[in-house]
């Protein structure tokens, strides 16, 4: 489930380098576009997992380690996933 | 700002504020500055370890094809306990050769030696400054004239440890960190050159009553040379002398520790116990062959096993924790909802009603 979480959060991430990257007039193929994406979700996830405990907060959360406030943190989190998917979607930026 | 700066602003918020602010609420509570307390309590006198306390893995069952290898055994000595496997001796010599999954006689070969926790005990030990056990090597007459091997075996070695490791942990607290000294019982003049720097993964699993909770993945590297002083009787002086020998420390998370205090009953480390385990060992001279890489507890006769704990107070900690990640998801909601298309009227209409 946390691996979830992280992945999509790097792909967020990913779709967001990649957008902006392509407005901006870089990768302007299908193959750098998607080399791009793929080489920032990778480097998103290993900082992520590797060098902060990123994986380990959520992983307490989600096991009940910090009580019913560590639920509210993933539902807090869960509404920013879903509010900059949306806004990726329809206006192509996170953050509006 | 165009929306790429603003897309930018949101990767920092996920890449750059939140890890630092997560780092800042796991950690919370734990201090680096407390003094390390020796967790065994201190006896006058040695007293035998007849508990729960025992080798549960050797190193593997790859020992063995090295000591065939190099120390087969002979019609004189007989290989000890070659590998044990969950707390059982699996690869027994006898002189016909290897007798495997056969306990029974692994213990009528006079019981020597038995697994820790025969003929081990504690006691407040002059080897280096940390009260430890002495604990015996599972193998410690391999092949022939009682040598030293002290080699091969890099796959998993693993402890049952009882409560007698913890019971200088204060009941009520719970633990920060916990650190491992494990020293070989031969002393070598410093000169000597065994020393090889190893990297090796560990896990510890806190056990009480019927449950358990594990905390793996851990990283560790280290030197496997260990220096300290040792007092000469003779000469009246203190000298620097080596051993086989490293600690490691396991550094719990602020809810981690939180965890482990609810689990073992709000600290009840009379009746905790504990096993650790280590395993993939590599030898970083020679990533590829481990055989005559030294470690402590995989020698002949004795190593020592100190423990040393840091605690922490749970209430405190517990109180920071829990207010730090309120804040944190009040302000991941927070910006949530300024990402959206709707922020600006909803603020207006605030406005409007002050």
């Amino acid at each position: 489930m946390f691996e979830i979480i992280l992945y999509i959060i790097t792909f967020l991430i990913s779709i967001t380098v990649v957008g902006g990257a392509s407005s901006a007039g870089y990768l302007n193929n299908g193959f750098t576009r998607a080399f791009g994406g793929l080489t920032t979700q990778v480097v998103s996830v290993n900082f992520l997992y590797g060098y902060t405990n990123f994986e380990t907060f959520i992983r307490g959360c989600l096991n009940g380690q910090v009580g019913i406030i560590g639920y509210l943190f993933l539902l807090s989190l869960g509404f920013l996933m879903t509010v900059w998917v949306n806004n990726l979607i329809n206006y192509r930026q996170a953050i509006m | 700002m165009n929306p790429i700066q603003w897309n930018i602003l949101a990767i920092v918020f996920i890449l750059g504020f939140m890890p630092f602010a997560v780092a800042f609420i796991s950690n919370a509570g734990s201090s680096t500055d407390e003094a390390w307390i020796n967790s065994i309590q201190l006896h006058d006198e040695n007293i035998a370890l007849q508990d729960n306390s025992f080798w549960l893995e050797n190193g593997g069952s790859n020992l063995t094809s090295w000591y065939d290898t190099y120390y087969p055994p002979s019609n004189t000595a007989k290989l000890d306990c070659a590998y044990i496997t969950n707390g059982v001796c699996e690869g027994v010599y006898s002189d016909t050769g290897l007798v495997n999954n056969d306990p029974e006689q692994w213990m009528s070969l006079s019981g020597n030696p038995q697994p820790y926790p025969f003929g081990g005990y504690f006691r407040s030990n002059d080897y280096f400054d940390v009260r430890s056990a002495t604990v015996k090597q599972s193998h410690q007459a391999p092949g022939s004239n009682n040598a030293y091997a002290g080699r091969s075996g890099s796959e998993i070695f693993s402890w049952q440890l009882s409560q007698y490791f913890n019971n200088e942990i204060e009941q009520g607290e719970t633990l920060d960190s916990l650190r491992y000294w494990m020293v070989g019982g031969d002393a070598y003049n410093c000169n000597t050159n065994f020393e090889n720097n190893i990297t090796f993964e560990g896990e510890i699993t806190f056990v009480y009553g019927n449950e358990t909770i594990t905390y793996s993945n851990f990283e560790f590297e280290t030197s496997n040379r260990f220096e300290y002083s040792q007092f000469d009787n003779v000469h009246g002086t203190w000298d620097a002398v080596c051993s086989v020998g490293f600690f490691i420390e396991f550094d719990f998370t602020g809810f981690e520790s939180l965890e482990i205090h609810t689990f073992n009953n709000i600290g009840d480390w009379d009746n905790t116990s504990i096993i650790l385990t280590l395993e993939n060992f590599v030898n970083l001279e020679s990533p590829d062959e481990f055989g005559s890489t030294l470690l402590p507890f995989a020698g002949g006769e004795n190593w020592y096993l100190g423990v040393q704990h840091r605690e922490m107070n749970p209430v405190e900690a517990g109180f920071l924790i829990k207010t730090g990640t309120l804040i944190l998801a009040v302000i991941v909601f927070l910006v949530a909802l300024s990402s959206t298309p709707y922020f600006d009227p909803l603020m207006n209409s605030f406005k409007g009603r002050v």
